[in-house]
């Protein structure tokens, strides 16, 4: 009987820790804070983000990948939550091989950031602060809540791997939305 | 069936109409993949519309061969030639785009650039390799270049109010080493001091902390960075400064540029390597991106071939369904049928011949069906003349089956002939005995010319009869035997119809004979007595006026009897209409009843059916015959009995009038003779009549002298109208 008992808590462990593995093995986004300093929202995200090997090779072997935090600012209707905007903060990922590092550059403002290892790459990209969002001004309706998700821009990928893309989930890296209530 | 080719016809209009969509969709999406700018921000688009339109065009050509696939299975005329025209075009049309698929994978699957690029490719990373070891060694110089500047530097660091020598010895030393930037930082991090030869750079990049101990512990004596910036290469070099007493650990940050020939050589290489991991990363998938869109090509092209094949099968087989169905009506017999001709080429012309044999053969139907109705017209009529015939007719095959018969002839045989009709007359059962007897006697094998009579006798139940038949040959049609007429009558009765008919001319010649000069004979006699009565004494007067009386009184009955033997001659030509038989004796009865002393009357009506076709007067004076015979009878009885009665039997009604009178001293046949009486006043011609008003009227009459009791019973039947 005890054995029987044994066997079962095994089983509970061995279903728990794999639900957990698998919980905190997607990428998500684990605080999202909005921030109001003279009319204009700030938005603060810590995520966990992970890569697999075929982004990894993908960005060694000479493709430039577009990652980013996608804001949308939502109304609710009484037929459903409206998008009043969308605000995109993107990271353009690539690879330089002579001087061997990932480089992580603004398309707006052309800054790079090199980094010798992925996983530095990775911690600059799940911490943003401060990042100004939108003016309160230019939003023409009244927002209920903002949402936030971290993904690959899969639209800026190269054609040649777009298909794949469609076929192959290794290239569906983005976190769930998380959303942040307006009081 | 004609909305339903309708909708075929719209639904291959629309399958094309996708398929023309699929394909130019497919090949926006293959120049996409070629590279196209253009088509490629809408490369999901295309490839959505091309999976829908292959969708649908899959979903149209799978309900055409499930329509095709059920017509088979359910006997569709042409549907087994559609089929086969469908299978075998495919087989035409597939095997070959097989091929090409198959060599075309064959081709793509092929890798050109791996015989191509190997040289290149070691030459490539051999540069990079070189460019890594000019950068590398370039930055352990500015590491060496970094470390004098810091053991020069460290004596100008003192732990109070040095910064300003610090500051001034720094830019110098700058100058000096050719350095872009240098930066002393102590050891918490913070800037000691800075010079840069670019003006617009006010603070140097601060180095993480984990870099400042790096720096300290690194057996180089330093750490470097190569770093890349607007096409530039810098080396970012960290080293420790010598200490020369015990004050804390200092930093020098250094940045050193490459030159731009150098750096410019370098991006080249950069750019060149990264180009060419792409390519080689993205090869395998340019392939599979030409497969999918082959893939895509393919299976286009089979969905089209196969709706062109069963548009093809359908266009083929339609004329030929068309006719099968023209061909079924056909000969169903509806000649009607005409096909549209809507094509030009030689199912048009067998369409349009078609047509015109459907005209023909309607045209020679026409003719055929009133032909036929000229002969059932002519055969009714023959039917009716045999039908109201009054000696028996029967009309035989070659074989000597029977064809025709009327009533007379079935009487006569006393069968129903009905089930004996175009039967051999071996195979006829027993109780056809009578009719083969009768045939058998015919001997209608022996060879005749035209015609033969003959007497025949058939003895049956102790009863035997006697016929006269009168057997004709019929004329042979197209060199067969064209059967036999037979007129036959039973001897007795052809007897008395020959007596009656003889009676008919006595009387008719007596009536012509006599009653002409009976008319003066009373007036010449009358004349006599008025002019001769005043000459004569009363004597004779007495003798003239009773002689006058008797000749007056014998004429007057001459002429009764000459009237009555007139009557009798006559053809009797009364209309006939339907009657009710009952009311009809019912309305004689009563004129009866009650009227005469000494003899009781009863009527008892139990026919239930009782309309007749027939003339209400001849009937009426039937009835009042046989009830006024009835009465005579009676007159020397004293209690005088006369019955009435009538009942149904085989649609028939038979009424009956029984009396208890003297009866009939010598009662035979020949009492329905004229001229036949048992009374003394009597003419004779009163049942002679009323026997012709009831052959008129196709019925019978008996009388019957009853054995047990006194009386007479006559018994009258008549058929029943036909509704």
């Amino acid at each position: 009987m005890k054995e029987k008992k044994k066997v079962l808590n095994l089983f509970y462990i061995l279903l728990t820790s794999l639900f957990l593995s698998f919980a905190f093995a997607k990428n998500q986004i684990y605080n999202f804070d909005l921030i109001e300093k003279k009319r204009i929202w700030y938005a603060d995200v810590n995520s966990k983000i992970l890569l697999n090997k075929t982004i990894d090779e993908s960005i060694k072997r000479g493709i430039s990948l577009t990652f980013s935090y996608y804001f949308s600012f939502e109304s609710e209707k009484w037929w459903g939550d409206l998008s009043i905007a969308e605000i995109r903060k993107n990271y353009q990922v690539s690879y330089n091989k002579t001087i061997q590092k990932y480089v992580i550059k603004n398309p707006i403002t052309f800054e790079k950031f090199y980094f010798s290892q992925v996983k530095y790459m990775i911690d600059f990209m799940q911490k943003l602060y401060n990042f100004p969002l939108i003016n309160k001004n230019q939003l023409s309706e009244k927002i209920t809540f903002v949402k936030v998700k971290f993904e690959l821009d899969k639209n800026k990928l190269p054609t040649l791997i777009k298909l794949e893309s469609i076929f192959n989930n290794k290239w569906d890296i983005k976190s769930d939305w998380k959303i942040w209530q307006l009081p | 069936m004609a909305a339903t080719l309708k909708i075929n016809k719209f639904i291959f209009r629309l399958g094309y109409f996708v398929a023309f969509i699929t394909l130019l969709s497919i090949f926006l999406l293959s120049q996409a993949t070629e590279g196209s700018e253009k088509f490629e921000r809408i490369y999901q688009y295309l490839l959505v519309s091309t999976l829908i339109g292959i969708s649908c065009l899959f979903v149209i050509v799978f309900s055409f061969l499930w329509q095709t696939y059920r017509n088979y299975k359910n006997g569709v005329a042409g549907a087994t030639l559609s089929l086969s025209i469908l299978g075998r075009t495919l087989l035409l049309a597939i095997i070959p785009l097989f091929f090409i698929a198959f060599f075309s994978f064959k081709f793509l699957r092929y890798e050109f650039q791996s015989s191509f690029d190997k040289g290149i490719n070691n030459a490539l990373t051999s540069a990079l390799v070189l460019s890594q070891k000019a950068l590398n060694i370039r930055a352990i110089q500015a590491l060496n270049k970094s470390k004098n500047v810091s053991k020069i530097i460290s004596h100008f660091i003192a732990p109070l109010e040095y910064k300003p020598t610090l500051q001034k010895n720094l830019e110098n030393m700058r100058e000096k080493v050719h350095a872009s930037e240098l930066a002393v930082f102590d050891e918490q991090g913070f800037i000691q001091a800075f010079s840069s030869n670019d003006p617009n750079t006010i603070i140097p990049l601060i180095p993480e902390h984990s870099d400042f101990s790096r720096a300290e512990n690194d057996e180089l004596g330093g750490i470097f960075v190569i770093e890349s910036e607007k096409d530039k290469f810098k080396i970012r070099v960290l080293t420790d400064i010598n200490r020369i007493d015990d004050t804390p650990t200092h930093y020098l940050q250094s940045v050193y540029y490459i030159s731009d020939n150098i750096s410019e050589l370098t991006n080249q290489i950069n750019k060149t390597i990264t180009e060419r991991d792409r390519i080689n990363y993205l090869m395998p998938k340019v392939n599979n991106s030409f497969i999918f869109v082959l893939i895509l090509v393919l299976l286009l092209a089979c969905l089209l071939l196969i709706l062109s094949s069963i548009s093809f099968a359908n266009n083929m087989v339609q004329p030929i369904r068309d006719l099968i169905k023209g061909t079924k009506n056909v000969s169903q017999g509806d000649f009607n049928q005409k096909i549209i001709v809507k094509r030009k080429d030689d199912f048009g012309t067998l369409i349009n011949s078609f047509n015109q044999m459907t005209k023909y053969l309607k045209l020679a139907t026409e003719e055929v069906s009133f032909n036929k109705e000229k002969v059932e017209r002519e055969r009714a009529y023959l039917a009716t003349v045999i039908k109201h015939m009054t000696s028996a007719v029967i009309t035989l095959d070659f074989k000597g089956r029977l064809l025709t018969f009327n009533e007379r002839a079935e009487k006569l045989l006393e069968c129903s002939l009905d089930k004996a009709a175009n039967h051999e007359i071996d195979k006829l059962d027993l109780e056809f005995e009578y009719y083969k007897n009768f045939i058998s006697q015919l001997k209608i094998g022996e060879k005749i010319d035209q015609e033969k009579e003959k007497e025949i006798q058939i003895s049956q139940a102790k009863k035997t009869k006697f016929f006269i038949a009168k057997l004709t040959a019929l004329p042979l049609t197209d060199n067969f035997h064209g059967g036999y007429v037979i007129i036959f009558d039973e001897f007795g009765e052809y007897l008395q119809r020959q007596k009656q008919k003889a009676w008919e001319e006595v009387a008719r010649r007596l009536a012509h004979e006599i009653k002409n000069p009976l008319t003066p004979i009373l007036l010449a006699a009358e004349r006599l007595n008025y002019k001769l009565s005043e000459y004569l004494p009363e004597k004779e007067k007495k003798v003239l006026k009773r002689s006058t009386d008797v000749i007056s009184n014998q004429v007057k009955s001459l002429k009764n009897m000459v009237n009555d033997f007139s009557n009798y001659a006559k053809p009797i030509t009364a209309k006939k209409t339907n009657l009710s038989l009952n009311l009809l004796i019912k309305d004689v009865f009563d004129l009866y009843k009650g009227h005469y002393e000494g003899i009781k009357f009863t009527l008892s009506i139990q026919a239930n059916e009782d309309l007749i076709f027939g003339n209400i007067n001849l009937l009426r004076q039937t009835i009042h015959n046989l009830i006024k015979n009835a009465i005579e009878a009676c007159e020397n009885t004293s209690e005088g009995d006369i019955a009435i009665t009538s009942k149904n039997e085989n649609n028939h009604i038979v009424f009956s009038i029984n009396d208890n009178g003297s009866g009939l001293s010598d009662l035979k046949n020949d009492v329905f003779e004229p001229y036949i009486t048992t009374k003394e006043k009597g003419t004779g011609l009163g049942l002679p009549i009323v026997k012709k008003i009831i052959d008129e009227h196709n019925g019978t009459i008996k009388l019957i002298n009853k054995v047990d009791e006194p009386g007479v019973l006559a018994i009258v039947s008549l058929p029943l109208a036909k509704n």
